[in-house]
């Protein structure tokens, strides 16, 4: 069977994903006190599907380290071990390596990770610190060949233990193994089916046996049976290498029941080896009017050579062990007649035909698996080059109202055909009519792709519970997190791209707002602290709140800090708003926490985090108060394609503004324009001065001669204000975002392009990119503003 | 060609086994767990095989097993595990339900199709 297992990788990776976020929600909301089964089952499963998928895959690395994980949680499932905090701590770091595998396995490698081994040697200590006791090791002689004797007591079922499994354990140590059955049995109406009145035999063969592993086996019934475990020489038939095999096989009634058919067996039987006779024992075969049609009544025995290993032939009744009397012997060259055989045998003649060896079945496995190991290998390195694309999950309602609609839509096209080609002008109202359906179908299909690129917010928020609560350990604080309106929607690559500023704003959050829980009490505030994640609609667009009950902003140490800095000056601070006071906290290199933690505080981080937001068309706001708490508040748009643009004319082109970039409009006016040394003009704006950039200059027009009726668009780049120059200011208005670099090239000063009502094209301006289009560089420029300031 | 009812809550396990299946052209009916396997099971006839895994949420194999056996159609159909738990346990437990026989995970398909000939 050629399968390329490399297509389901993604789907396993996927689903692996899914399973470790479920596995980390379930970890955080463990309580050790009192273990919920339910959770712990979702523990497992995770990682039991982990591993099975990742040994079906080929990823052997994670399977191998997840086993040592499913261990262990299979040990807490079966309420043999207790969890601790530490446990819990190591799980969910074991959580973390294998998304870190998971990410290896996406490059299609297959290998541990640094901290998977160390992790992997935790979880290793903590399995074995309770099983070290148990490998003493004891210098006894090895043998090749034993002969085990084991009779047990016959109340030995009621102490629990099962002779069947101890045998089976004993034979799993060697390489080959035959064992006899011996005793008697009581006739039926004095036996007592609770006593064991059976004995064992067993040979083993194999290489290095010890005797201590013999005596193992039998540890927990040592008291309760004769042991007499004896080393054999190389004596005997033993270790002749045996090609044919005795096999007798006497099925249970119920064999049928399990599904198992034993002419299959026989049948697989001689795939491995020539069947050179098969006996039917039919003596307990009962008479037609009592005949069970539904019960196995007969039993085989049957001579097969080929198979070298008696393990060969156990395979094949693998499934019916314990389902049936099965003995394996092997046959040695000078008594190739059958051992002693039951008078009642009956030498079987007609009736049941010896299956032939199918050999089709038999040899195709072996001949397919060459051709694919040799054909497979090309094909998966082709494939390796476009895994790449990522996907995205969608409700089936969403694909269901698709096909609604699509199916309307070919209804639609159908009539509108049929019109077209029989059209007279008595039907042009039923061709409007048909038009406008046309467009309405036309408007819900493109809600409906939109939708489909819609995710609840609760993927972003996801992360936050097992950071705060990392980070509340790692500072000692106690922290509760709080997460509503997880379900509203927000476009996937905002979601994306929001993450990161969300994490950097909510360790800000725990960092500097949060207090210690003794400042708190002594505050009058409750022990534990709050932060809050909101997400909703407003408008057109999304908000989302990062809340917190710490202690607030402190205006007196951001001014002061800001007037170190020459961020703003002593008579603006005095009459800013506090708003205006706090976005100082988003200027480049502004930082008030006095000692700089691994966490947060070094100055990087906030401003990064309002250009980031910036770059989604994001607005963000902080209200706050001091010893109360703050709320950080940000605007997104609910889609990246669609964008509120502020249509302005420079010349014949019409541009477009980002409305949020914009502070404000006003008339230019000479009187306020100073000319500092570089050839550069700034607008007195109030207090401030702000640089002028002729738009029609930096697109490559003539240089505007009267700028008296010029207006100009203040907007805000950087942190600092630019002041752009414009003919007129248009409406304001939702614009399709259309890509510049998909359709056409990448062009300096233009993020991309929409196209109007009118059919004509409008460009849609990149702030920054302008800024430096035009020469005006900000740091240039405030250096030689504060030189003439 | 058999039917064949495929149940594993691991949708890469179940398209792997559903595939090589189909490539063996077997017909594949799949179910993401015990309760909607049983249901599969009630709504079609001549189901072959069943090849379930063993933890699964909802119900898990062991419990399928159990149910199917009681169903009139399903009392001789051979019933295989899947699953990683190589542990005499975990087959013994399934064998206790009425399971024919298993397989063990990690396998790859070479290994899912000769098993399934053991049945079929």
């Amino acid at each position: 069977m050629a399968v390329d297992l490399k297509q389901f990788h993604q789907v396993f990776i996927e689903e692996s994903i899914e399973g470790l976020d479920a596995m980390e929600a379930a970890l955080m909301e463990l309580d050790i006190e009192s273990i919920d089964d339910e959770l712990i089952n979702t523990i497992f499963r995770s990682a039991h599907s982990i591993k099975g998928g990742a040994g079906t895959f080929g990823f052997s690395a994670l399977a191998s380290f997840t086993h040592v994980l499913e261990t262990l949680l299979d040990e807490v499932r079966a309420g043999q071990r207790d969890l601790t905090h530490d446990h819990v701590n190591l799980l969910l770091t074991s959580v973390d390596c294998m998304r870190e595998m998971l990410e290896i396995i996406q490059d299609e490698r297959n290998e541990y990770t640094a901290t998977a081994t160390e992790v992997q040697k935790a979880l290793e200590a903590v399995l074995n610190a309770e099983e070290v006791h148990c490998e003493q090791v004891v210098a006894s002689a090895d043998s090749d060949a034993w002969l085990v004797t084991f009779k047990p007591e016959d109340y030995i079922i009621r102490t629990g233990n099962d002779p069947l499994r101890l045998m089976r354990e004993l034979a799993s140590l060697a390489q080959d193994v035959a064992i006899e059955c011996v005793g008697e049995i009581p006739k039926l109406n004095a036996l007592n089916p609770e006593d064991c009145c059976l004995s064992w035999q067993a040979k083993l063969t194999g290489s290095n046996i010890s005797e201590e592993a013999i005596r193992e086996v039998f540890e927990w019934v040592e008291d309760d049976c004769e042991l007499i475990v004896q080393p054999q020489g190389q004596s005997g038939a033993q270790n002749q290498p045996c090609t044919r095999w005795q096999v007798h096989f006497a099925p249970y009634p119920h064999l049928f029941q399990t599904g198992n058919d034993p002419l299959r067996i026989v049948k697989e039987l001689a795939q491995i080896g020539s069947i050179e006779l098969v006996e039917i024992n039919t003596k307990s075969l009962p008479a037609l009017k009592l005949l069970d049609a539904e019960k196995c009544h007969l039993a085989w025995d049957i001579e097969v050579s080929g198979p070298e290993k008696k393990s060969a032939i156990e395979e094949v009744f693998e499934w019916v062990i314990g389902e049936g009397d099965i003995h394996i012997e092997p046959m040695i060259a000078s008594m190739l007649e059958p051992q002693s055989q039951d008078d009642a045998t009956v030498q079987s003649n007609a009736p049941v035909s010896i299956p032939e060896p199918v050999p089709v079945p038999a040899k195709m496995p072996v001949a397919e698996k060459e051709n694919t190991s040799g054909k497979a290998a090309p094909r998966a390195a082709k494939k390796a080059s476009n895994t790449e694309a990522s996907s995205i999950r969608v409700g089936t309602d969403k694909i269901d109202s698709l096909i609604n609609m699509v199916g309307e839509l070919v209804i639609t096209q159908s009539m509108l055909g049929q019109l077209g080609s029989e059209f007279d002008i008595e039907s042009l109202p039923k061709l409007i009519e048909g038009l406008n359906q046309l467009e309405q179908n036309t408007r819900e299909l493109q809600e409906s792709v939109m939708r489909i690129r819609m995710l609840p917010i609760s993927f972003a928020f996801s992360r936050f519970p097992r950071m705060v609560r990392d980070l509340g350990q790692e500072l000692g604080k106690n922290i509760h997190l709080e997460l509503q309106g997880e379900n509203t929607e927000l476009d996937k690559t905002v979601m994306e791209k929001i993450g990161d500023p969300l994490v950097h704003l909510v360790r800000n959050s725990i960092d500097h707002g949060i207090e210690k829980s003794e400042e708190r009490v002594a505050a009058g505030k409750p022990k534990e602290g709050t932060v809050t994640l909101n997400a909703y609609h407003q408008g057109g667009n999304v908000v989302i709140e990062i809340i917190d009950d710490g202690r607030g902003l402190d205006r007196e140490k951001i001014v002061a800090k800001g007037i170190e800095r020459k961020l703003i000056n002593e008579a603006d601070a005095l009459t800013a708003s506090d708003e205006a006071i706090f976005d100082l906290i988003f200027q480049p290199g502004f930082s008030t926490a006095a000692a700089v933690s691994n966490l947060s505080g070094r100055g990087v981080g906030m401003d990064v985090v309002k250009k980031n937001i910036q770059a989604l068309n994001g607005v963000v706001e902080i209200q706050s108060q001091k010893g109360k708490g703050t709320k950080i508040k940000i605007s997104l748009p609910l889609t990246l394609a669609i964008l509120d643009g502020q249509l302005v004319r420079v010349r014949r082109e019409t541009y477009i503004f980002p409305l949020v970039s914009i502070v404000e409009s006003l008339q230019y006016d000479e009187k306020l324009v100073n000319h500092i040394a570089g050839g550069c003009r700034v607008f007195k704006l109030r207090e401030e001065y702000v640089p002028i950039v002729d738009l029609s200059e930096a697109f490559g027009y003539e240089k505007m001669h009267h700028y008296d009726n010029a207006l100009m668009v203040v907007v805000e780049c950087d942190g600092y204000k630019v002041a752009m120059l414009v003919d007129e200011l248009m409406a304001q208005q939702q614009v399709v975002i259309k890509s510049l670099e998909q359709n056409y090239q990448r062009v300096e000063g233009i993020s991309g392009a929409t196209i109007l009502g009118d059919g004509t094209v409008a460009l849609i301006i990149d702030v920054p990119g302008v800024v430096r289009l035009a020469g005006a560089d900000q740091q240039v420029i405030q250096q030689s503003l504060r030189r003439s300031a | 060609m058999a039917r064949i009812i495929a149940v594993d809550d691991s949708a890469s396990m179940r398209q792997m086994v559903s595939f090589t299946l189909k490539g063996a052209g077997h017909e594949v009916l799949e179910a993401s767990d015990g309760v909607e396997a049983l249901k599969l099971a009630n709504q079609s006839s001549g189901v072959d095989l069943v090849i379930s895994d063993i933890n699964m949420p909802n119900m898990d194999g062991i419990s399928l097993i159990k149910e199917l056996r009681n169903l009139q159609p399903y009392k001789f159909t051979p019933i295989l595990m899947l699953t990683t738990e190589s542990s005499t346990d975990k087959k013994m437990e399934g064998k206790a339900a009425g399971a024919t026989g298993w397989i063990v995970k990690p396998f790859n398909p070479d290994q899912l199709l000769a098993t399934i000939g053991k049945v079929l």
